[in-house]
């Protein structure tokens, strides 16, 4: 650090002179530009200066009115003095400010290059570049749109702040002199340990003094009571600070990534062979396939979790949520408790409990547990359940489905038609499922769409049919272990948001239905569930992004979701920023379709309000 | 006319089925044939889960493994010779919470501000106490690497929460503020850093941190740990503390702009204090889940509790011992949470948070 950090007396200037509009120079001629115009707005504010003539302007505005009496004509000429002399006080000001800066940005031109090794350098004249037109913009925009008294005020603290930056580049030059000649030879000379070094390097390094220089600039504006300015200054001195931390760490882990031979920006890596087995896979893969496609393949297993976890969770929140608001006593309790046994203990925990502690330590195969006449199957190598599989005829299905599905759209209209006439609906909502149901159920008489299959034990392993799949449905302990941990803890967290919700609807309000003469199910579906539903499907959304975001703990007990496949990518390549982002933004994209989706339901199930 | 005699024979006793016993029984469990079922079928349920676990618990159950253990569950790798270190740090811990007790219900201004002063200094006391010093006989450091087991567990979520806190409600006011750019940072981080899992943060520490860090600084695993959990925390906290703002009227702002207090005196007496109590139960239900969620620095690799827990299943003599491991580990993780949310409804009852 300190090698880059100190200036060598013999810099080599990079030997590129062929290309006249690299970026170096043109960095170098912007500087150059702003250096001149800054100079010419100074030459112009010079001019400005020696023209304005306080008493002839006065005078002047004397000679055009016409009828003014001499008491009016003293007050007039004096209040015109004044203000003509402030202005030309100001010219004076301004003149030396724009001459201060463009002398600046001319050196800035001359001298940014010898220290453009580093990263951060970049980022501080990015910076500069940033905050001298943003200065500029204001002081301009300030000038025009207040009247003549913030004007003046705007005018100074937003020239003070732009100041900032050519003070904060004097304070470094200094502290390079004070580096270069005193502190560094001293350090050698006293063999001061190189951690030292490397902090008094640090401290003293141009970012500070940028930073000392622009909070100078924004302490200034602050006692000046200018609210405007106060907000403008602090929040470039934030984003001023931010933009330090994250050059100095970017430099770090530029120089980093470089020196371990790698790249933080090449995606090329995604199409090498990724050489590791997945074991549960959706679409076709092996360890021939790239890294691309196992990133691919662990995002649909984590899909896959978070997704039947969502659906079993809010079934099990539900009842949960139901039974701890039941009268029944025992019932109540044992929610309770249900409820605080998976509130306070990690997820992590019961992921390896139910996992290593339950299910690994089933009995073997062909000792497996049998329940329900044979149809379930427990044994340490997963789960089988039976279930309906598509068949080849299942794409016939579709177009009853979709019959089916405009059916039932229909009656619903015509159930909903005489609400605004009667009050009530044309008939009962069982209709509606039944005409779907009919139609749906002659599609499965007629094409056979699914198969409902019965697992059972061949051998050493469960049965397959003819495509070489598992009979039934046969779940992995990795996979159920998931899948119950998560949706344990997340229905106990949903079983409170559901419980909160119900009781968040005011006693008078079923009372009311009640003596409107409401059944107790049009009580529920129409005074109660509307309600509580507002206030349920926010926290609602939380769990769900909960639930997806918990599914990463999956890894620990094996589960190939997207987190343990990008972990593996990590190691066998290296690449950490690309997989990091990677990750990040796989993550996110969940997250975002979770709560647009729960954003979408809450705009629905909203009662509008007058 | 009627007497009082009159009144009091108007009163039979209740019958028999409505009070006492039978009457708990038929209002809370069989009140109806629904209500039947589901207490038969609740004690069904009871009878299926609790009979054969409490066999077990009893005959099958090697809870050796616990016990034989015990020294590692509390303080993982760190040297049993000095350990005496650690049993320190918690004995100080225990008599400063029992005198805190007894000093923060009384009325001594004197001894209440001395005892925060002692609670404010403990930290880097304790700190001292359990990482030594360089060179030292009758204090030997102790790398940071040794340092595990509960003990871990509980530095990870006390500096947690002690971190974030300030953070997050920097980032709540960030947020709320007027400020473009300053809105615009917080919001960005905080939607970040909530729409990404816990282990992302830690493994994305645990990988980066080294990397955009100078080459010549070493960060110990637990500080990486460390910085992930402040980070990660501090980006809930400032939704909870947002909350918290949200709910203040508008007029509370107005009428402190009216007595002319400055911004930072608008929010350190007026805003904040009213903001942090509405939020209380949020707050400590997630430093809960903080508590919890530093089990995932097992997945890291940082032998915390569970990580340590997790060795003893290697042990010759436990290997099958998955059972009582895990259970043990949740009945210590459950102890603690619950007693942490016991704790925040006592102190929302005496801060008399929802009443004025």
């Amino acid at each position: 650090m300190s090698d880059t950090a100190i200036r060598q007396p013999d810099d080599t200037e990079p030997s590129e002179p062929t290309n006249l509009f690299s970026k170096d120079r043109l960095i170098t001629y912007f500087f150059i530009a702003l250096g001149i115009v800054l100079l010419i707005f100074g030459a112009v504010n010079v001019q400005n200066w020696a023209q304005i003539n306080p008493e002839q302007v006065a005078q002047d505005r004397i000679d055009k009115e016409t009828d003014l009496s001499k008491a009016e004509e003293v007050s007039l000429y004096t209040r015109q003095l004044e203000a003509t002399s402030a202005s030309k006080a100001g010219q004076a000001k301004n003149a030396v400010r724009f001459i201060v800066l463009g002398v600046a940005a001319l050196w800035v031109s001359q001298n940014w290059r010898r220290r453009r090794q580093l990263f951060s350098e970049y980022m501080l004249y990015a910076y500069s570049f940033l905050l001298a037109p943003v200065g500029w913009i204001l002081y301009l925009f300030g000038y025009r749109t207040h009247g003549d008294k913030n004007r003046k005020v705007i005018r100074r603290n937003i020239g003070i702040m732009s100041l900032a930056i050519p003070a904060g580049f004097v304070a470094y030059e200094l502290v390079y002199l004070l580096q270069a000649f005193v502190i560094f030879p001293i350090g050698h000379n006293l063999a001061v340990s190189s951690f030292v070094v490397g902090m008094v390097n640090f401290f003293l390094s141009p970012q500070i003094a940028l930073l000392a220089g622009i909070a100078v600039g924004g302490y200034v504006a602050f006692r000046t009571k200018d609210v405007r300015a106060v907000s403008v200054a602090g929040q470039l001195v934030i984003l001023a600070i931010v933009l330090v931390i994250l050059s100095w760490l970017g430099t770090n882990a530029a120089n980093g990534i470089k020196s371990r031979g790698l790249s933080a920006t090449e995606f090329g890596f995604l199409d090498n062979t990724a050489s590791f087995d997945i074991s549960e896979h959706l679409i076709p893969y092996n360890r021939t396939y790239t890294y691309g496609r196992a990133f691919f393949v662990g995002a649909l297993n984590t899909l896959l979790l978070s997704v039947v976890g969502i659906f079993l969770a809010t079934a099990l929140g539900l009842f949960v949520g139901i039974a701890r608001l039941s009268t029944n006593w025992l019932l109540s309790t044992l929610a309770r408790v249900f409820v605080e046994l998976m509130r306070n203990v990690p997820l992590l925990v019961l992921l390896f409990f139910i996992y290593a502690g339950v299910l690994l330590q089933l009995p073997q195969r062909e000792n497996s547990i049998r329940l329900l006449g044979d149809r379930i199957w427990l044994n340490n190598r997963g789960v089988a359940l039976p279930w309906f599989k598509p068949t080849a005829t299942f794409s016939a299905w579709m177009p009853y489905l979709i019959t089916a599905l405009v059916v039932m759209i229909v009656l619903w209209y015509f159930r909903h038609r005489t609400y605004p006439t009667t009050g009530r609906p044309a008939f009962s909502g069982w209709y509606v499922s039944l005409g779907f149901a009919a139609v749906a159920g002659a599609g499965i008489l007629a094409v056979h769409p699914l198969i409902y299959q019965v697992p059972f034990i061949e051998g050493f392993n469960y049965a397959k049919d003819e495509n070489q799949r598992y009979l039934g449905l046969v779940m992995t302990p990795e996979f159920f272990g998931a899948l119950a941990g998560l949706t344990l803890y997340t229905g106990a967290y949903i079983g409170e948001v559901v419980r909160a919700g119900i009781q968040a609807v005011s006693k008078g309000q079923r009372e009311a239905a009640t003596a409107l003469g409401l059944t107790q199910s049009q009580n529920l579906q129409l005074i109660i569930l509307p309600q509580a539903l507002q206030v349920i499907i926010p926290p609602l959304t939380n769990q769900y992004l909960n639930l997806a975001k918990n599914s990463s703990l999956a890894i620990a007990i094996g589960y190939a979701d997207l987190f343990a496949v990008a972990t593996t990518t990590f190691n066998q390549s290296g690449q950490s920023v690309q997989v990091i982002l990677m990750l990040m933004a796989s993550y996110l994209t969940l997250s975002l379709t979770i709560s647009a989706t729960m954003n979408f339901i809450n705009s629905r199930v909203k009662i509008r309000e007058r | 006319m009627t007497t009082a005699t009159d009144i009091n024979t108007a009163y039979e006793a209740p019958p028999r089925t409505e009070v006492g016993v039978l009457g708990w029984l038929k209002h809370h469990l069989f009140g109806s044939w629904f209500d039947t079922i589901l207490t038969i079928l609740s004690l069904g349920l009871l009878y299926v889960v609790l009979v054969p676990s409490m066999r077990w618990a009893v005959t099958k159950a090697n809870w050796r493994a616990i016990t034989t253990n015990i020294l590692i569950l509390i303080h993982g790798p760190y040297p049993q010779t000095q350990n005496y270190r650690v049993f320190i740090a918690i004995g100080l811990l225990v008599v400063m919470g029992s005198v805190s007790l007894f000093i923060y219900r009384g009325e001594n201004v004197r001894g209440r501000r001395t005892m925060t002063i002692i609670w404010a200094v403990s930290p880097f006391f304790i700190w001292y106490l359990l990482a030594g010093f360089k060179g030292s006989s009758f204090l030997p450091l102790i790398e940071y690497s040794k340092w595990g087991g509960l003990l871990l567990s509980f530095i990870l979520a006390i500096f947690g929460i002690l971190a974030s806190f300030p953070i997050g409600v920097l980032l709540a006011l960030g947020r709320q503020s007027d400020m473009p750019i300053i809105k615009w940072m917080s919001t960005v981080y905080i939607e970040v850093v909530r729409g990404v899992p816990f282990i992302t943060v830690l493994f994305m520490a645990q990988v980066m941190l080294p990397l955009i860090l100078p080459p010549d600084v070493r960060v110990a695993g637990m500080f990486r740990a460390m910085v992930a959990t402040a980070l990660f925390s501090a980006a809930y906290l400032a939704e909870n503390v947002r909350g918290g703002l949200q709910a203040i009227p508008r007029g509370q702002y107005e009428a402190a702009d009216a007595l002319g207090l400055s911004t930072f005196q608008q929010m350190y007496f007026i805003i904040m204090p009213q903001a942090l109590r509405t939020v209380i139960p949020p707050i400590v239900g997630q430093f809960i889940g903080l508590f919890k969620d530093t089990s995932l620095v097992a997945i890291v690799g940082l032998l915390d509790f569970l990580n340590v827990s997790q060795s003893i299943l290697s042990q010759a003599g436990f290997l099958g011992a998955q059972k009582e491991v895990y259970l043990f580990a949740a009945l210590v993780y459950f102890v603690f949470s619950f007693a942490m949310s016991s704790a925040s409804i006592r102190l929302e009852k005496q801060l008399g948070v929802g009443q004025r």
